[in-house]
C-alpha cells in the first residue's frame, strides 16, 4: 500500500463506514485537516480469523470433567476455541444504603464487591457452507455442566485482566440467523466465581 | 463510606490449629443479662477448601463442637471483639451455620453433687465452677442447699429462678446477682436524628406506668416472706432480698419500685456498629427535635447482625439510669 494524503474536512464523516486495515499499517495525523497512512504499532496476535485478520480476544474452554448426581463421570473431551466473540464485563458492589430520619443523604456501608456479570456474545463459524454441528454440540455440553467452568479450563485474556478465572453460566441463548448456514450465534450470561481456600491463620 | 471488616478466629479443640476467616455471609449475636448464655450464629459458605479438601464432607466438618471461637467485627480499619466462646453445634447445610455459646458452654460439661446445711453464694460458686473461671457476686446467704448430679449451669438457673440472682459472663468473668455492674458500664451518646435507624420506642409518663413489685425476702432457714407493693393489676416485677423483716422488706420494696416507675422510653432501637454496646452500658438518648425526651437508660440486651445487610445493633433499653447514684455521666462517648 502506498502512502497518500487525504483531505477529510467536509468528507461527510457521519456517513463514513469502518474500513479494514492490514496489520502494520494505519493512519496518523499530519496536521489539523490531513492524515497520512503510515506505519503504526500493532499488537501481535497468535491467531488469525478466516479473513486473515488478527484475533486478539478469543475464548478458549479446555476439556474438563465433572460428576453427575448419579455418580457418572461426564467428560467435556474436546473443548472449544471461539475466535468471533465479544465480552461485556460489569462489576457491581454490595453497598447497603440506609436513610435516617433527620439526616440528609444515606449512610453507606460497603460490604463487598459483587460478582462480575459477564455477557459473552459471539458466533461459531465453519469455513464451508456446512453447519458447525460438532462445535455447537460441544459448547452446549459445556454450558449444560452444573459446575463452575474451572479456572484451568477457561482461557480468556480479556477476562483475566479483571481477575476472572472461573465462571458460572446462568443462562444462554442460541438464535438462528436468517440466510446463513455456516454460523451459529450465541449469547452467554455468566457470573464470576472465586474458589475459597482456607489456610491456617489465613488472615 | 463505612467499610465492613471482620475476623473470625476458630481454634480447634482437637489439634490446636487456628483457622481465621476474614469473610462471612452473616454473623448474628445475642446478649442480654436476662438470658444466661450469649449466643452467636456464623453463616459461611460450604464450598470452602482447606489443604485441598472441602471443609465439610458428608456429616463431617473441620469445625467441631467445642472449638474456640473469637469474633471481631468493625468498620475498617477498627476491629472490636464482639464475642468469645465455643462452637456448640454445627449445621452442615449449604451454607454452613456455626452455633456458638460464650463461656457458659463450659458450665454444661461437668456435673456436681454437694450438700450444704447453710452456704453463701460465694462459697457455692467457688465450689461448683470449673477451675479458671473467675466470678464476682453479691453477698447473699442461701441457707440450706443441696445439689445432686447437676451442671453448674443448672445451679445458676436455680439461683435465678428461686433467688432472682441473674448471672452473665463479661470478658470471661462471671457476674452473679448483678444486672448492671457500674464499673463495666460505658456511656454512649445516641442522637435520635443521627444514629438511630429504626425504633419501636414508646414514651410513657410515670403516672401512666402501672407497676406491681413482688418483693421476696429469703431467710437463712430457706423460709420466705412475700409482699406486694405498687399498683394492683400493674405490670409485675419481682425483687429478691435476703434476711429482711417484713417492715424492712416493705421499705426496700417501696424504695426500689421507683426504679421501674419512671417517665421515659421503653422498647428497642437499631443503630450502626460503630462501637460495641454491651448490656449494662448506659445510653444517653438525645433528640434534636424533642430535647425534653432526653434521658439516660441502661441497656438490657443487644442483638447484633453483621453481613450482607450491613452492620447493625438492636439495643433493648432497660430502666432509666438515674445519674448521680451508682455512677456519674461525665465521660460521655460520642457514638
Amino acid at each position: 500500500m502506498t502512502n497518500g494524503i487525504y483531505t477529510i474536512k467536509g468528507a461527510g464523516l457521519g456517513l463514513v463506514k469502518p474500513k479494514l486495515f492490514r496489520p502494520g499499517k494505519g493512519i496518523e495525523s499530519n496536521n489539523e485537516n490531513t492524515y497520512i497512512v503510515g506505519n503504526v504499532e500493532v499488537d501481535n496476535s497468535s491467531r488469525v480469523s478466516l479473513f486473515g485478520t488478527p484475533v486478539y480476544s478469543n475464548l478458549e474452554i479446555k476439556p474438563f470433567n465433572y460428576e453427575s448426581l448419579e455418580g457418572e463421570q461426564i467428560s467435556i473431551s474436546n473443548g472449544i476455541i471461539i475466535d468471533t466473540v465479544i465480552f461485556n464485563v460489569t462489576q457491581t458492589k454490595n453497598i447497603v444504603k440506609t436513610p435516617i430520619s433527620g439526616r440528609n443523604g444515606t449512610v453507606k456501608e460497603y460490604v463487598s464487591d459483587g460478582d462480575f456479570q459477564i455477557e459473552i456474545s459471539g458466533a461459531i463459524v465453519s469455513p464451508g457452507q456446512t453447519y458447525p454441528e460438532t462445535e455447537v454440540n460441544e459448547l452446549i455440553e459445556i454450558l449444560k455442566a452444573p459446575i463452575a467452568i474451572p479456572s484451568d479450563s477457561l482461557i480468556s485474556e480479556y477476562l483475566n485482566w479483571f481477575g476472572i478465572h472461573s465462571i458460572v453460566v446462568e443462562s444462554y441463548d442460541f438464535p438462528q440467523t436468517e440466510g446463513t448456514r455456516n454460523q451459529q450465534e450465541f449469547r452467554i450470561s455468566a457470573i464470576s466465581d472465586i474458589p475459597i481456600e482456607l489456610e491456617d491463620d489465613e488472615f | 463510606m463505612k467499610r465492613l471488616f471482620s475476623k473470625i478466629t476458630i481454634t480447634s479443640q482437637k489439634d490446636g490449629s487456628v483457622t481465621t476467616l476474614n469473610f462471612t455471609n452473616n454473623v448474628s449475636l445475642k446478649s442480654t443479662w436476662k438470658d444466661f448464655t450469649d449466643t452467636a450464629e456464623i453463616i459461611i459458605p460450604k464450598k470452602i477448601t482447606k489443604g485441598g479438601k472441602n471443609i465439610a464432607v458428608g456429616l463431617d466438618s473441620i469445625f467441631r463442637r467445642g472449638d474456640m471461637v473469637k469474633i471481631e467485627l468493625g468498620y475498617y480499619p477498627k476491629l472490636e471483639t464482639f464475642f468469645e466462646g465455643y462452637i456448640s453445634r454445627v449445621l452442615l447445610d449449604a451454607p454452613i451455620t456455626l452455633f456458638c455459646e460464650n463461656s457458659s458452654y463450659l458450665l454444661k460439661q461437668n456435673t456436681v453433687t454437694k450438700s450444704y446445711k447453710s452456704v453463701n453464694l460465694k462459697t457455692l460458686l467457688s465450689d461448683i465452677l470449673p477451675s479458671g473461671i473467675t466470678f464476682e457476686t453479691v453477698d447473699a446467704e442461701l441457707g440450706q442447699f443441696r445439689l445432686s448430679n447437676v451442671t453448674p449451669l443448672q445451679v445458676l438457673e436455680e439461683l435465678k429462678k428461686t433467688y432472682s440472682l441473674e448471672s452473665f459472663f463479661r470478658d470471661g468473668v462471671l457476674y452473679c446477682g448483678l444486672s448492671y455492674v457500674p464499673k463495666n458500664s460505658n456511656v454512649f451518646n445516641i442522637t435520635k436524628e443521627r444514629n438511630i435507624i429504626d425504633n419501636n420506642l414508646e414514651w410513657k409518663n410515670e403516672e401512666d406506668t402501672k407497676i406491681k413489685l413482688k418483693a421476696i425476702s429469703m431467710k437463712p432457714d430457706n423460709s420466705k416472706i412475700e409482699i406486694e407493693v405498687g399498683d394492683v393489676g400493674g405490670e409485675q416485677r419481682t425483687a429478691h432480698y435476703f434476711n429482711l423483716s417484713e417492715t424492712e422488706l416493705r421499705a426496700s420494696a417501696e424504695r426500689d419500685i421507683i426504679k421501674y416507675r419512671y417517665t421515659g422510653f421503653r422498647g428497642e432501637f437499631e443503630t450502626f456498629g460503630n462501637k460495641k454496646i454491651n448490656h449494662g452500658d448506659i445510653i444517653n438518648l438525645r433528640s434534636y427535635k424533642i430535647p425534653e425526651q432526653n434521658g439516660a437508660y441502661f441497656v438490657d440486651g443487644v442483638k447484633t447482625s453483621f453481613g450482607m445487610n450491613g452492620f447493625r445493633q438492636m439495643i433493648e433499653l432497660g430502666r432509666k439510669a438515674i445519674s448521680g447514684t451508682d455512677f456519674s455521666i461525665n465521660e460521655l462517648q460520642n457514638f
